[in-house]
């Protein structure tokens, strides 16, 4: 076989997996869902709220329901939005976390607040600390799907 | 210039490029990850001795006493989700930078 026809049969290759590389990558479907500035809002504005309804949990459950169910039912409107989003799949399931009254976030405080009628103030104090660490995993997710971000450095209780 | 000496080219361009930051992208999160479970059993570990003391005390109730550790297994399951999240937000944001490091390469080198 002539040389020049080897050579070109190469450079072709080449040429060939030059395009085909970058297109191959490009094709692959993302690993995880873009970054939503709905989402990163949403996980903000309750974690405030939520930190603030349990300074409130020394009162009678009774007397807050109203603003409690409210409260509620945004946390799952934002469960929803986030399993609704494509790849989500791990933010929806912190929200399920969040929203679920048999694990022990705001799902779980409402429940035994509603069971046992009031908050002590101890319980009140370490709960709200767990409850910002768990809403501070949230935003670090979201925030991350942006943009490479040490969590520690959003971390506020 | 050759097309070989232009392929060469690239090559030195992409295996220079990979290595930079294959060791940003990946050492970086080895480090974060790291830091990140450090923080996660800093923050955890006194809080058992914390609320024992305070069960023995009345300031918690046998419920309320649940009800904290209840949230710290929650935790612990929010923790390892983050982290699985974390770990395909970096590798999403490598196979990007891949991509745009293929066509930068080959942009340079075949002066295009």
């Amino acid at each position: 076989m002539p040389l020049v026809t080897l050579n070109s049969r190469w450079a072709f290759r080449r040429i060939l997996a030059l395009i085909l590389l970058p297109l191959a990558l490009a094709a692959c479907d993302p690993l995880i869902g873009a970054y939503s500035a709905e989402a990163y809002k949403n996980a903000t504005s309750l974690k405030a709220r939520s930190l603030a309804m349990i300074d409130r949990s020394g009162r009678s459950y009774s007397s807050q329901q109203t603003d409690v169910t409210a409260l509620m039912t945004d946390i799952d409107a934002a469960y929803e939005f986030s399993k609704g989003l494509p790849k989500n799949e791990i933010s929806a399931r912190q929200w399920q976390l969040m929203r679920d009254p048999d694990e022990g976030l705001m799902g779980g405080f409402v429940a035994g607040w509603k069971r046992n009628g009031t908050v002590g103030g101890f319980f009140r104090s370490e709960k709200k600390t767990q409850i910002a660490r768990a809403y501070d995993y949230i935003i670090c997710l979201e925030v991350n799907k942006q943009k490479a971000t040490p969590c520690a450095g959003l971390a506020s209780n | 210039m050759s097309f070989e000496t232009q392929w060469d080219a690239f090559l030195d361009e992409f295996r220079n490029g990979l290595t930079v930051l294959a060791k940003n992208s990946l050492q970086d999160w080895k480090d974060t990850a790291r830091a990140d479970g450090e923080a996660y059993l800093e923050a955890m570990k006194d809080d058992l001795p914390r609320w024992t003391k305070a069960l023995k005390e009345g300031l918690l109730t046998k419920d309320e006493f649940e009800q904290l550790l209840q949230g710290q297994k929650t935790l612990l399951k929010l923790h390892m989700l983050t982290a699985a999240g974390l770990t395909k937000t970096r590798l999403e944001q490598f196979r990007v930078a891949l991509i745009s490091l293929v066509t930068t390469s080959a942009y340079s080198a075949f002066g295009i």
